[in-house]
């Protein structure tokens, strides 16, 4: 950095660096100690809880048993029920809303009347508490006053009225739905800004040459975005294993626990069977998971992971 | 633009409208009725007697609740009485919402600024550290972070809950920051330094003006995230004297009897003040995150 030497050379290199030192300490502290303080001491937590067997309901039995949760984890049935649910609730999210955020901020990025609104427009689901939002797409799946139920007689498309939230997949499909609704908005926003960001001469310079449109799309349009398309492949990943208030509102984990989603299994365990051990090890298990994904993410897309910082 | 074109934009146009718009107007629409009326089936797809009698309870709880016990005693028709608390949530969640945002801005400000411009050991490591932080999945969390208010004699006030919301949103934000700071030119900061400003004046006088819509998106983002934050808010208050909207709002919808009119008034106006902040800020957002964005 040449401004450092230029100011190396005004005051000396001893007050220099402790210049450099209190800048650094005064810049930092008010972010990092908050992080510190709610980062390191919950994973350490977590990980030498999860090699303890410690169940509220047991206090006698406190003691080290090393990697017993672990395998008592692995050796439930809902425990692998709930992974299944997992990966098929992120499976469906993930390409929908990934795909649905970037068509949406494609179109409304172009040039039209109405154009400024739309972009408002979706972004007002980010603005309704979750809690909120949730009890109001369980209400028009209700099976008594739901307006979907009334729809699809009017249309004479069921006999009678269905409750959607007590059969399995309807439940995850509505879960899907809400989810989708409430998690649309960051990607898109993320998304919008990359489109604004790209500039136009690239455009140009393209119809110029005579570019098809889905290369143009392929060669400018995507391979600008990517960076963007990590960040929201990541966001959308960590909602949907983390998803939580909207299961708790909506399905309650039902029918038989196959909306029981990871987060809500363990949520479970710590706070209703009060095994706190084997709460731990499922957490340390969702964050190792949550972490071998971004990596995956980051080669997939070939973004080193150094890349991270500007 | 073709007339293939304009007929898909005007399809478009009206799917996002109906998509995003329908469970808002179906909250409205459920606000607006009485609760015989919103449990009838099948259901009301406009209030037949529109009436803002749900607003008027969700605001007045008290009188209305210490009204109709003395009218009709225990009997009668169910009222959440935890409705009560709405008007100090609000405030609550102002404060909250205000206080994190705030802090996030200049704390995410600085410490961006010390990790792009300030070389020194550790500091690549100490920011994916600060970064990562994030990764961890909030329910595991969730205990430590009880156990810590629970230590520090928080438990049940605002200061527990600003903590802990201006935790979630900082990482993110020292990221976004970070990456716009990268694609700002040094010549003006090289120039002010010359002139004998200190790295802080610099930062103030020179850089903030040119990415302060960058450091505007990032505090909505944090405004956002607090009002809706739901579950560790519930975990760490107790009582009015912290409870924020979202809290609140949860409640009332596990109440027995469902009261789903007072709950939708409920929500609809716990979304007004943000719709209104995105609306006005809707530019500076976008462009905001724009270098914040790309630059990965």
């Amino acid at each position: 950095m040449e401004s450092d030497e230029e100011g190396s050379r005004l005051v000396g290199p001893g007050k220099r660096a402790l210049k450099d030192l209190k800048t650094i300490l005064i810049g930092l502290a008010p972010a990092l100690a908050p992080i510190f303080i709610f980062t390191f001491y919950p994973v350490f937590y977590a990980i030498y809880t999860s090699l303890f067997r410690y169940n509220l309901k047991y206090p006698h039995q406190y003691g080290f048993i090393g990697s017993g949760n672990y395998v008592a984890m692995t050796e439930t049935y809902y425990f692998w029920g709930s992974l299944t649910s997992t990966a098929i609730f992120a499976i469906m999210a993930i390409p929908v809303i990934v795909f649905a955020s970037l068509g949406v901020a494609l179109l409304v990025t172009k040039r039209f009347r109405g154009a400024g609104f739309l972009q408002w427009l979706v972004l007002v689901p980010w603005a309704i508490p979750l809690v909120v939002s949730g009890t109001i797409w369980k209400w028009m799946f209700d099976s008594a006053y739901g307006i979907f139920n009334d729809v699809l007689f009017r249309f004479g498309l069921i006999e009678e009225y269905i409750p959607w939230v007590t059969l399995p997949m309807p439940a995850m499909v509505i879960l899907l739905l809400a989810f989708t609704w409430v998690a649309l908005p960051m990607p898109t926003l993320l998304f919008m800004a990359g489109i604004q960001s790209i500039p136009q001469e690239l455009y140009e310079a393209a119809w110029v040459d005579g570019a098809k449109a889905f290369s143009v799309f392929k060669s400018i349009t995507f391979t600008w975005l990517r960076p963007i398309m990590l960040i929201n492949v990541i966001y959308t990943t960590l909602m949907s294993i983390w998803s939580f208030d909207l299961i708790y509102t909506i399905t309650q984990g039902g029918p038989a626990d196959f909306t029981a989603l990871i987060s809500f299994y363990t949520f479970h365990e710590m706070f209703t069977f009060l095994d706190f051990g084997k709460a731990s090890a499922l957490s340390v298990l969702v964050l190792i998971i949550g972490i071998i994904l971004i990596y995956a993410y980051f080669r997939a897309l070939k973004i080193g992971a150094l890349r991270l910082r500007a | 633009m073709g007339r293939f074109g304009k007929v898909g934009i005007a399809i478009a146009f009206i799917a996002i409208c109906v998509w995003t718009l329908f469970p808002l107007f179906w909250a409205v629409n459920i606000s607006l009725q009485s609760e015989p009326e919103i449990k009838t089936a099948p259901p009301y797809y406009l209030a037949p007697n529109p009436t803002l009698k749900n607003y008027d309870f969700v605001i007045n709880a008290k009188k209305a609740i210490e009204e109709r016990l003395k009218t009709f005693g225990i009997k009668g028709e169910f009222l959440p009485a935890i409705t009560v608390q709405y008007p100090s949530a609000i405030v609550n969640s102002i404060v909250v919402g205000v206080v994190a945002m705030v802090f996030n801005m200049l704390a995410a400000l600085l410490a961006s600024y010390v990790f792009t411009r300030v070389r020194f050991k550790g500091s690549g490591p100490l920011f994916y550290i600060s970064v990562m932080g994030r990764l961890i999945p909030p329910v595991a969390i969730a205990v430590p972070y009880y156990i810590i208010m629970f230590n520090a004699h928080l438990l049940d006030t605002l200061q527990a809950v600003i903590l802990i919301h201006i935790y979630f949103t900082l990482p993110i934000n020292i990221w976004i920051l970070n990456t716009y700071f990268g694609s700002l030119p040094e010549d003006v900061e090289d120039a002010a330094r010359v002139d004998g400003y200190s790295r802080f004046e610099t930062l103030f006088k020179f850089v903030l003006p040119m990415i302060r819509p960058a450091v505007i998106s990032v505090g909505i983002i944090a405004l956002m995230f607090s009002w809706g934050e739901f579950f560790f808010t519930l975990l760490v208050t107790a009582t009015e004297a912290s409870r924020t909207l979202p809290v609140v709002v949860g409640f009332m919808s596990a109440q027995p009897l469902k009261p789903m009119g007072i709950i939708s008034a409920a929500g609809v106006l716990a979304m007004i003040p943000p719709l209104i902040l995105v609306a006005i800020f809707r530019r500076y957002l976008i462009r905001g995150l724009v270098a914040g964005a790309v630059k990965a």
